[in-house]
């Protein structure tokens, strides 16, 4: 039972400050980058699982590429230079992208140049909505608490009523 | 020695009774889980493992920091049901009238004090944090120097506060006065400091906050630039020794001056 209640109190407790927290916050970094002409700048991130805003703005003529990509396609980015995205959109002065993470984990992002300028460009991180997973999850880990509190509180007297019982035999 | 870990056992048991263990659990992770600071911008262009180094370092850091009021809840819990209690209801007359040493007895209680708020607090950091970032947790296996400066983080910050509410739950011998005692000494001045926009660096958790620092970013000259040597001899010596002197206190005044009669 004590198990059982200490696993409900545990999950009610995460779920109660995911709440909190998410609804307190939205993570909103900015980065100002120069890009060199045909110029390729990436930048790396650890989203919770929640939505994923990046903007980019520059000057109405720029022109270039917004990829998103994942953990390994960051590292065969850095390796071989080879461009491997979850996700892509051209970039017409400027982009508004939102991305929903699959997984918790740190993800990368990658502007191309186009254009054959340098071009200053400012990237935006916005992070915003709950943490569902946590909270999906951690919701099912209190329904288990609280089922295993019920299975001591009815098991306890089960198991004094079957050693009355045994007495009654023995006798 | 065998007499001392029965003491110490039963101690424990005693103050981790219920319902006390799951609601300062409770506690603890809410804070935890409300201290996290999500999504964080890695720089560029450091390989992406020490990137997940450094995001796991800053979280847990700052975390610890963060867990200070649930810290010291729990040790003022403790030691008002440990020490205070057992005083005012006679129970420690009635232990001493066995054959025990008060030493034994005095260890027993603040070793079962300071054991059992670092074992919820600490487990509720690392749970909320393996919780929280379990994609990037599994990395930490790799970095246990991480895990350590943590755990020296954290028992700095518990033997500061198990010391004091030790010392308070022993002068009060008064369940409610020492609750509220040790609660307004060691709460007291973090929040006024907080309300006049003072940082105080010699006490916890603002002598933690710059323990972090140092043990995140090394004797570097990013370290130095943000603090001079006098305020890190402050946060690092300073809590501990206010700690060992209050500790040697309690421990002199339990087995030498205090008068169970």
């Amino acid at each position: 039972m004590r198990v059982g209640f200490l696993v409900l109190i545990f999950s009610v407790a995460v779920v109660g400050g995911t709440i909190a927290n998410d609804s307190a916050r939205s993570v909103t970094p900015t980065r100002i980058i120069e890009m060199p002409p045909y110029g390729r700048v990436s930048g790396t991130f650890y989203p919770v699982k929640r939505t994923w805003r990046l903007t980019v703005e520059s000057s109405p003529d720029f022109r270039g590429k917004l990829y998103i990509l994942s953990e390994a396609g960051f590292r065969l980015w850095m390796d071989k230079r080879v461009i491997d995205s979850l996700d892509e959109v051209d970039i017409h002065g400027g982009v508004s992208k939102i991305f929903n993470p699959p997984l918790r984990g740190p993800y990368a992002f990658l502007i191309v140049n186009e254009l054959n300028e340098t071009r200053g460009v400012t990237v935006r991180h916005t992070q915003f909505g709950w943490e569902y997973d946590l909270i999906v999850a951690f919701s099912v880990f209190a329904c288990v608490g609280g089922g295993l509190m019920a299975v001591g509180m009815v098991g306890v007297p089960w198991k004094a009523s079957k050693a009355e019982r045994s007495e009654h035999i023995q006798q | 020695m065998s007499r001392f870990r029965f003491l110490f056992g039963w101690e424990f048991r005693n103050l981790l009774r219920f319902p006390v263990l799951e609601l300062l659990v409770g506690f603890a992770v809410y804070l935890a889980v409300l201290s996290g600071e999500g999504g964080t911008s890695f720089n560029f262009p450091a390989s992406i493992g020490s990137q997940i180094a450094s995001h796991i370092q800053r979280h847990f850091h700052t975390k610890v920091q963060y867990l200070y009021v649930p810290m010291l809840f729990a040790a003022v819990v403790f030691a008002s049901v440990g020490i205070a209690r057992e005083i005012e209801a006679g129970y420690v007359k009635v232990m001493l009238s066995y054959p025990m040493r008060r030493r034994d007895l005095f260890l027993a209680k603040f070793l079962s004090c300071f054991l059992a708020t670092l074992a919820i607090v600490g487990g509720a950091a690392f749970a909320v944090m393996f919780v929280q970032n379990w994609s990037v947790s599994l990395y930490i296996v790799s970095f246990p120097f991480t895990v350590f400066s943590v755990l020296v983080l954290l028992v700095v910050q518990t033997f500061y506060v198990t010391c004091v509410a030790a010392v308070v739950a022993v002068l009060s011998k008064n369940t409610a006065l020492s609750f509220i005692g040790s609660f307004g000494v060691l709460y007291l001045p973090d929040y006024m400091s907080g309300l006049i926009g003072v940082k105080v660096p010699f006490l916890p958790p603002d002598s933690t906050g710059i323990l972090g620092n140092f043990l995140l970013l090394g004797d570097t000259s990013a370290f130095w630039r943000l603090y001079d040597l006098t305020t890190f001899l402050e946060a690092t010596v300073v809590p501990i020794l206010i700690g060992a002197v209050l500790f040697q206190f309690s421990y002199v005044y339990f087995t030498r001056r205090f008068d169970v009669v």
